[in-house]
């Protein structure tokens, strides 16, 4: 599978203890089970089942997510910065694949 | 119902848990998560008692569409002393549990926002563990005219 269209929006700079907001978004359909093709065949499960932030290895927030929620799921949080670091987005699809970005900060 | 293929699967699967000593609901499982509020809750939580108030759930009174209903969640509690988990459940769903949430001490702020799905009218529920093993609970009822799962049997 083609690797899938992320967005992430991170701020380019901040103070040093600033909590900046971060939004993040995934390009995949979250088949829930209940819907059908149009010959009538189950499309099966398939989601994103983890959700994980990280800035400089350290976690900030992990979700575990299911069915419940949309497709192409957004999630936004809070994260509290006091120097330049990175912050690494990986989202865990219940078949294997594991996709992954990364955005910078510097902390002015 | 229980066969035995599902029951050697789920030995095996509980045997890989114990081996490797991850938390007992680290992988979802659609089908055991197809159960109603009450067990889905005390699936999560256990006998728990949860002392109401202390979050805000942001959420609108009235969805054209339970596909995509914007939700944010926000608890009274600074994660700096400790994570803080949440836990956000849909009673009429036909899988009740929708997500759990662990903000680190990293996270600057006790908040959560995601867009959920809704099998119609109901009264959405989230739970907060706090660090000092203290649970609070808030609800807050939606108007959803068309539900999320509304092909459940093939239609054409």
């Amino acid at each position: 599978m083609n690797e899938p269209n992320k967005r992430i929006s991170v701020p380019s700079e901040a103070k040093a203890g600033d909590i900046v907001e971060i939004k993040t978004l995934i390009m995949h359909p979250m088949h829930n089970g209940y819907k059908f093709t149009t010959q009538g065949t189950r499309i099966p499960v398939n989601i994103i089942d983890e959700f994980v932030c990280t800035f400089n290895d350290e976690e900030v927030v992990r979700v575990d997510l299911r069915t419940g929620i949309s497709a192409n799921p957004y999630v936004s949080f809070f994260a509290r910065v006091d120097v330049s670091g990175t912050f690494r987005f990986t989202w865990h699809d219940d078949k294997g694949p594991v996709y992954e970005e990364t955005a910078d900060i510097v902390v002015v | 119902m229980l066969t035995r293929r599902r029951l050697i699967g789920t030995s095996v699967a509980l045997a890989a848990v114990a081996l490797a000593g991850a938390p007992v609901q680290a992988a979802s499982d659609p089908e055991a998560d197809e159960v109603d509020y009450e067990t889905a809750r005390q699936n999560l939580l256990g006998d728990q008692a949860a002392i109401p108030g202390g979050i805000a759930i942001t959420l609108p009174s009235v969805a054209g569409s339970g596909n995509s209903v914007p939700l944010t969640i926000s608890v009274e509690a600074d994660p700096a002393a400790g994570p803080v988990r949440l836990h956000v459940f849909a009673p009429r769903n036909p899988r009740p549990h929708v997500c759990s949430v662990t903000l680190g001490p990293r996270a600057g702020k006790a908040e959560f926002s995601t867009k959920i799905r809704l099998n119609g009218t109901q009264e959405l529920i989230a739970f907060a563990e706090l660090p000092g093993g203290v649970l609070r609970t808030a609800s807050k009822t939606i108007d959803v005219t068309i539900g999320a799962c509304e092909s459940l049997e093939f239609n054409p």
